[in-house]
């Protein structure tokens, strides 16, 4: 896993903070998808370009490309949030 | 970093040359439908209908598993098969022909090849085959049993207001627990045949009014027993088979030393590492061929797996690399099994999920210190390198969890799979004690399914069960019980009123609640009715002795008859946010600020914001709507709302008993998670225009997650909300998606 490691680790340390936040408020679960709207549109124009592209629907993961048209929708309208 | 796509299309996993093969493998298979165990099955009911059902049930899984397919994939080092191909899923007649019939037969609305998604292969020769099981179980499945025995609104709620479905528990089995691994790899399946023996032998023939029953279950547990050490040898038979008939000298003995492996294994203890995943895969197999029952879950992995890891690394019988490679065989080889729901049912579960949960990290459940070890690690390098949806990784956090097993799960998740999920053992430990968890049971949970938390090896009932759909409640009670969508009316609001008549925000509010509790009764009845027939007809040995051996053995009693340690009823609420945001836009718009009336906003409602010719006009009236703070913003306000009414919800369901109440088990309840599956799109189909501004027949919001694109102050502001709900008493799981960039997590 080393060999994709980038070249720093600020915005996963942010990510990791959001986590412990989240949990020291009491919060009891997080999932994540970590995908861009721009990756999705193309995945929903060109499918065939990303047969392999898993996303979180909801308690599992699934292939992108497989899921019903208003899923995917689902998936691409959820807030893209900053950290 | 720029411009990041997703870094599952961007990386390349690291595998070996033996995973990068199988990985190609089995993903090369589209997803298909076998109908081997479906006539094997048919065959063996067919010729036996006079047997107790429990012994016929044992019986015709082991005629199934003595005649079904084998195979054995090209490189893998285990064998056990689901089905004759990889991603094909068996057929399971005995809960629902009718879809079969419909689809398979006659395509409607879809043959499985055809549909729009989740589609499956089903070879021509198979439809004859197909039909003829459909024509022996007309009438005797347990769809048919349902019908006839649960009332008219039970069946209203689930079938024409979709205000609760249970569908999957009509079309198919529960599944839905964690085996206990840990102790059948240590005693071996041929103690479980001997001390079902032994207690079938000293039954008291005398005292015990449950004397038959006992001598049924041990009948059919022994069968059982039997039938997962036959089925083993099979496989023995078959690499020994292809041994022979091997060029590679090393493949050769791989195969001899499998063949080995499947003579010793399940009948005997495991000895190291390999023999153990063996067995857990020939268990997890049984289990999925006994029913279609989906998250049948692992536990914790590298908790059980652990003491025969160090064996192997102090004796030098195995490395660390061998334990990646083997892990992830392991991984693929549970990708390999499927499940095919009919048409309507895959609405609620997209993407043909398994739930298949294997749990890592969390805390000893003695010791109570952080338990992560290389293990944990292994199980995220073998997600980051098989990179399919099965199984579905876990990981339990807690305050002492170690940073840089943190770190090393944040950087598998920012591969973008969706896995691993993570858990926080300080809500998850105290929920589960709150239903009558032992403090140890408690800190060994795993996750099953998606979300929900069990004591592996522990648990009977099921952690899924129906879906209860609040935002259909909450439609209801703006029109006094009655659905608009089908002018269905079971329950009006006690106060009598509707959203043009509601005095104040308090009459509004009390109308919801007393819809909600009218419809957290009926799924109680549709959950009581499938359990109470499920005991019937359908009980089950297989997930007795592997799901719960140390306590259904003893008791001579299968899970639905109260042969567990613990039993709880789970289920999913969905639409948290859609009913606090609703409620709070009426609060505001009409109660507080007095900006349109209850009869304004219900007749904007009723013609979807679409009614140019009101004053203000439907489009503005929807922007009002929208306009109101939502849920997903650290507005309190609103955030309470949530809180509240979820918590609501889970108390009304806890004061429900199970079939198992007073049998044996502890807890014996239903209770709430806010798990949604894909449910929030087919769900919001059923529910016309709400207050928060959502458009008639669009999806819902997910889980317990603010309803999507609401949340605009940033993820701070959003867990802030989430976190106030009352997540403690959400003892069957919480569910919570965010969304991030790539770019963002670099």
């Amino acid at each position: 896993m080393s060999e994709v490691a980038v070249n720093k680790n600020d915005g996963l340390k942010r990510f990791v903070s959001l986590i412990d936040r989240y949990f020291a408020a009491g919060g009891s679960q997080m999932q994540f998808n970590v995908v861009s709207r721009k990756t999705l549109l193309d995945a929903q124009k060109n499918p065939e370009k990303y047969s392999n592209l898993l996303v979180r629907v909801a308690g599992y993961s699934a292939y992108f490309t497989q899921l019903s048209k208003d899923v995917q929708q689902d998936i691409i309208e959820r807030t893209e949030e900053k950290l | 970093m720029g411009e990041v796509n997703s870094l599952q299309i961007d990386t390349q996993p690291v595998r070996t040359k033996r995973i990068e093969e199988l990985h190609k493998y089995v993903t090369s298979f589209e997803y298909g439908i076998c109908v081997e165990r479906g006539k094997y099955l048919t065959d063996f009911y067919r010729d036996h209908m006079d047997m107790a059902p429990i012994v016929r049930r044992a019986n015709a899984i082991d005629y199934v598993l003595e005649n079904m397919s084998i195979y054995i994939m090209p490189g893998s080092l285990f064998a056990g098969n689901q089905a004759s191909k990889p991603r094909w899923a068996p057929l399971f007649p005995e809960f629902e022909v009718e879809w079969v019939e419909e689809e398979m037969v006659k395509g409607n609305p879809y043959y499985p090849w055809e549909r729009p998604a989740d589609k499956y292969i089903l070879p021509k020769e198979s439809v004859p085959v197909v039909q003829e099981i459909c024509d022996w179980w007309r009438g005797r499945t347990h769809t048919d049993t349902l019908r006839a025995r649960l009332p008219k609104e039970a069946l209203a709620t689930h079938y024409d207001l979709k205000a609760a479905d249970i569908g999957t528990y009509f079309q198919g089995g529960d599944g839905h627990f964690a085996p206990d691994h840990p102790w059948l790899f240590t005693h071996g399946v041929q103690k479980i045949i001997d001390d079902c023996q032994k207690a079938s032998d000293s039954i008291d023939w005398k005292n015990d009014s449950d004397a038959i029953k006992k001598r049924d279950f041990y009948e059919a547990a022994i069968v059982s027993a039997r039938a997962i050490v036959k089925f083993a040898a099979r496989y023995a038979d078959l690499a020994e088979k292809m041994a022979a008939d091997e060029k590679d000298e090393k493949r050769k003995e791989e195969l001899l030393q499998m063949a080995d492996t499947c003579r010793w294994v399940p009948a005997n203890p495991a000895r190291n590492f390999r023999e153990a995943l063996q067995f857990v895969i020939f268990v997890h197999i049984c289990i999925q061929i006994e029913d279609n029952g989906a998250g049948v879950s692992f536990g914790r992995y590298d908790q059980f797996m652990y003491p025969l890891y160090q064996q192997g690394i102090s004796d030098g019988t195995l490395t660390r690399e061998q334990a990646v490679e083997l892990t992830e065989n392991f991984f693929l080889q549970i990708y390999t099994c499927n499940k095919v729901r009919s048409w309507i049912d895959t609405d609620f579960y997209r993407g043909v999920p398994m739930f298949q949960n294997l749990t890592i990290g969390g805390q000893d459940p003695v010791k109570k210190c952080d338990a992560t070890n290389e293990l944990s690690y292994i199980c995220l390098e073998a997600t980051y390198n098989t990179r399919v949806p099965q199984p579905s990784l876990t990981v339990r956090f807690h305050k002492n969890t170690p940073f840089e097993f943190k770190m090393k799960v944040a950087e598998v998740i920012r591969l973008g799979t969706g896995l691993p999920s993570i858990f926080n053992d300080e809500t998850y430990i105290p929920a589960m004690m709150n239903r009558g968890y032992e403090l140890n049971d408690a800190y060994n949970y795993c996750i099953i399914g998606c979300v929900e938390p069990g004591a592996p090896g522990l648990l009977g009932g099921r952690t899924g069960g129906a879906w209860l759909n609040c935002t259909k409640a909450l439609e209801m009670s703006l029109y006094n019980g009655t659905d608009p969508r089908t002018g269905i009316c079971l329950h009006k609001n006690r106060n009598g009123k509707d959203l043009s008549t509601f005095e104040n925000f308090d009459e509004a509010k009390e109308a919801f609640l007393d819809q909600m509790a009218y419809y957290v009764k009926m799924e109680a009845i549709l959950e009581n009715t499938i359990d109470q027939v499920w005991e019937e007809t359908l009980d089950e040995p297989m997930a007795a002795i592997f799901g719960c051996p140390t306590t259904t053995i003893p008791r001579g009693k299968p899970i639905k008859q109260g042969g567990a340690k613990y039993d709880l009823t789970g289920q999913q609420t969905i639409g948290t946010a859609n009913v606090a945001n609703s409620l709070y836009a009426i609060k505001k718009l009409v109660f507080d600020d007095k900006i349109i009336t209850g009869q304004e906003l219900k007749h904007a409602l009723e013609t979807n914001f679409q009614d140019m010719d009101t004053k203000p006009s439907g489009a503005q009236i929807k922007a009002l709507c929208l306009s109101v703070p939502k849920y997903g913003n650290d507005v309190d306000e609103v955030d309470e709302l949530a809180r509240d009414m979820l918590a609501f919800v889970a108390n009304e369901l806890s004061s429900y008993k199970n079939t198992r109440y007073g049998k044996g088990p502890i807890g014996c309840t239903l209770h709430c998670s806010t798990s949604t599956v894909s449910s929030n799109t087919p769900f919001g189909k059923v529910c016309g225009a709400t207050p928060d501004g959502r458009d008639a027949y669009t999806a819902v919001a997910d889980g317990q997650s603010p309803m999507r694109g609401t949340d605009v102050n940033g993820p701070t502001a959003a867990i802030a909300s989430v976190a106030k709900l009352n997540n403690v008493l959400l003892s069957c799981g919480s569910l919570y998606n965010m969304k991030f960039s790539p770019a963002d997590l670099c």
